[in-house]
């Protein structure tokens, strides 16, 4: 079991030597960055060496196949993130700062990889206390108020979700979820049941930025620095989508209801099926009418969790695949798409969209990775967001019969091709826009190059062979699925 | 009324009027005050489900409850911090002031 929790370790080790630094003074923001990076990637390295992909485990501690696969990508995500420029007058505890944002990634790796009910809610309050926190670094009254709003926005939603974890404690007897499926084998329509689940979706909801409840999204990407704002946007959305899988999968497939239209039960898929519908019309119609391109991205993050909840609302393990699919592709770009935001904002001081005008003449990289990212996005082939919601949409489609699901399909396909609008508006001021004379361009650095560029090759990568990432997150679902 | 479900109205009761708080008070202290409250809601339940369910030799119960007051404490002084912080630039804690950040 320690095995399993080799990559964790050496996150937490890493924070600790940060911490010693931070303490003696010892280190800048760019030996603090680096000195995570490289603690990030000997995890990632321990992590794919180590395998730990045999089924099994306590429970408590999971190293089945799904929690290898969302570990790694956890990982790969902090990488990125780790890569994005830290502005000196962003933090001025440079070693404290990454500390904390390796605890962020160890709550949420440890939260995707166990089923106990305690383990879940410790492991996923690790995460979100320490992401408060992390947005609120900059001695700014626009990152405070990003920090409060975020922290207490979540606070109430972890009320929610310990509250719910009681009511399937008391209905279960036991701490595990399979103690809470193997329970609804005898009493499928117990009350205490549908009471716990719903409440632990409301809290889950919040760390997917679902709406009704997103309204921290925008204020904190908008607000928080911006290697904090790539971990809010890519790691605890991933994180969140995976222990939701696990919730639905291994505890209450026996409550997922329907949502098929006209023939509607109530349970987890109907009501991610309203929740979907809701946060993909909300997000698409308000991400048109931003001109700060992070809000913009806040409501596209919002819109996004919308089209992963459609592939929850099957129940059925190859749509749920898909989703994860989805999801991490959607990581990928967004994490692309804000290196080059963070970039702009650094020479511009604002992130307005005028602010990207003539970006090609600057930057061509820069130019040609937010083409690229913000396309993938919008889901245009051959990229891998095209594939991905492709393949999410059809197994949706298919995985409900007699095409119950068309409703909710055909709001994801409307309000998507609707969102082409708002992202490509941007890449049209990066390319036909005039760029401001007299501002003053800094030099991109190694970091920064790797940050746009590492996203937007995945992403051409991934749409040409999208069966690299589709197939062994299909095998892993399965794997769940059939246990 | 058997015993638990007195109980359980009772946490409901604490759940509700937390929750309340946190809607109507513009004050970012006494809202922290009422997640607390809805926390504490949370603890009662699992202390009634383990007192009056099927025995439970593993004490699932009390464990999650001293693990809950631990988390509880860490996250009102995570809050604090942050209040403390935004007061600072705000010189008031009324989260009606909070408008720095709009589209």
């Amino acid at each position: 079991m320690f095995q399993s929790l080799l990559p964790e370790s050496v996150l937490v080790l890493t924070a600790l030597i940060l911490l010693g630094l931070a303490v003696s003074k010892r280190v800048g923001a760019v030996g603090a960055q680096r000195v995570a990076a490289a603690g990030t990637l000997v995890a990632l390295a321990l992590m794919l060496r180590g395998g730990g992909a045999e089924p099994g485990g306590t429970g408590l501690i999971l190293a089945d196949p799904l929690a290898h696969l969302a570990k790694s990508v956890l990982l790969v995500v902090g990488f990125l993130a780790l890569l994005l420029p830290i502005a000196p007058k962003e933090t001025e505890h440079p070693g404290e700062y990454h500390a904390l944002l390796l605890f962020a990634l160890t709550g949420l790796m440890l939260a995707t990889g166990t089923e106990h009910l305690l383990m879940l809610f410790i492991s996923l309050e690790l995460g979100s206390l320490s992401l408060y926190l992390l947005a609120g670094f900059p001695r700014t009254p626009r990152a405070a108020e990003a920090s409060l709003k975020y922290f207490l926005f979540g606070a109430v939603s972890a009320a929610f979700l310990w509250f719910g974890l009681s009511l399937l404690y008391g209905f279960s007897g036991g701490a595990m979820l399979l103690d809470v499926a193997a329970r609804l084998q005898s009493a499928p329509d117990a009350a205490l049941a549908f009471a716990g689940l719903a409440m632990v979706l409301a809290g889950l909801a919040f760390k997917l930025a679902a709406a009704p409840f997103h309204a921290w999204a925008p204020d904190v990407y908008q607000g928080a620095p911006a290697t904090t704002v790539a971990l809010v946007a890519a790691a605890s959305k991933v994180a969140a989508l995976v222990v939701l899988l696990r919730i639905l999968i291994t505890g209450f497939d026996a409550l997922a209801g329907s949502a098929a239209w006209g023939a509607m039960i109530s349970g987890s898929s109907m009501w991610l099926a309203a929740l979907a519908a809701v946060s993909m019309i909300y997000g698409n119609l308000l991400a048109l009418v931003q001109r700060s391109v992070r809000r913009l991205l806040a409501y596209s993050a919002i819109a996004n969790a919308g089209y992963l909840l459609v592939g929850l609302s099957t129940n059925h393990p190859s749509a749920q695949a898909a989703a994860l699919t989805y999801a991490v592709i959607y990581s990928i770009a967004t994490l692309g798409a804000l290196a080059v935001t963070a970039a702009v904002e650094r020479d511009h001081g604002d992130d307005s969209r005028n602010a990207f005008d003539g970006l090609v003449h600057r930057s061509p990289l820069l130019a040609v990775a937010l083409l690229v990212c913000l396309a993938s996005l919008a889901g245009l082939p051959p990229l891998a967001g095209f594939t991905g919601k492709f393949v999410l949409f059809t197994q949706s489609l298919a995985a409900v019969p007699s095409h119950g699901l068309v409703w909710l399909v055909a709001i994801a396909v409307v309000t998507s091709a609707v969102s082409l609008r708002y992202y490509l508006v941007i890449v049209k001021h990066a390319f036909a826009g005039k760029p401001e004379s007299h501002i003053e361009f800094k030099k991109i650095t190694f970091e920064q190059g790797l940050a746009v560029a590492l996203p937007a090759l995945a992403l051409v990568v991934l749409g040409l062979f999208p069966s690299w990432l589709l197939e062994p997150v299909t095998r892993v679902i399965s794997q769940l699925a059939a246990r | 009324m058997n015993p638990l479900a007195l109980l359980l109205v009772l946490s409901s009761v604490l759940f509700a009027l937390g929750l309340l708080a946190v809607l109507t008070r513009r004050n970012a202290i006494l809202v922290l005050v009422g997640v607390e409250l809805m926390l504490n809601a949370a603890n009662i339940n699992f202390i009634a489900f383990w007192r009056y369910g099927p025995p439970d030799p593993q004490l699932n119960g009390p464990i999650f409850v001293l693990f809950s007051i631990a988390i509880a404490a860490a996250e009102a002084a995570v809050g604090l911090a942050i209040i403390l912080m935004a007061c600072r630039h705000l010189r008031s804690t009324d989260m009606n002031r909070l408008d720095s950040l709009h589209g």
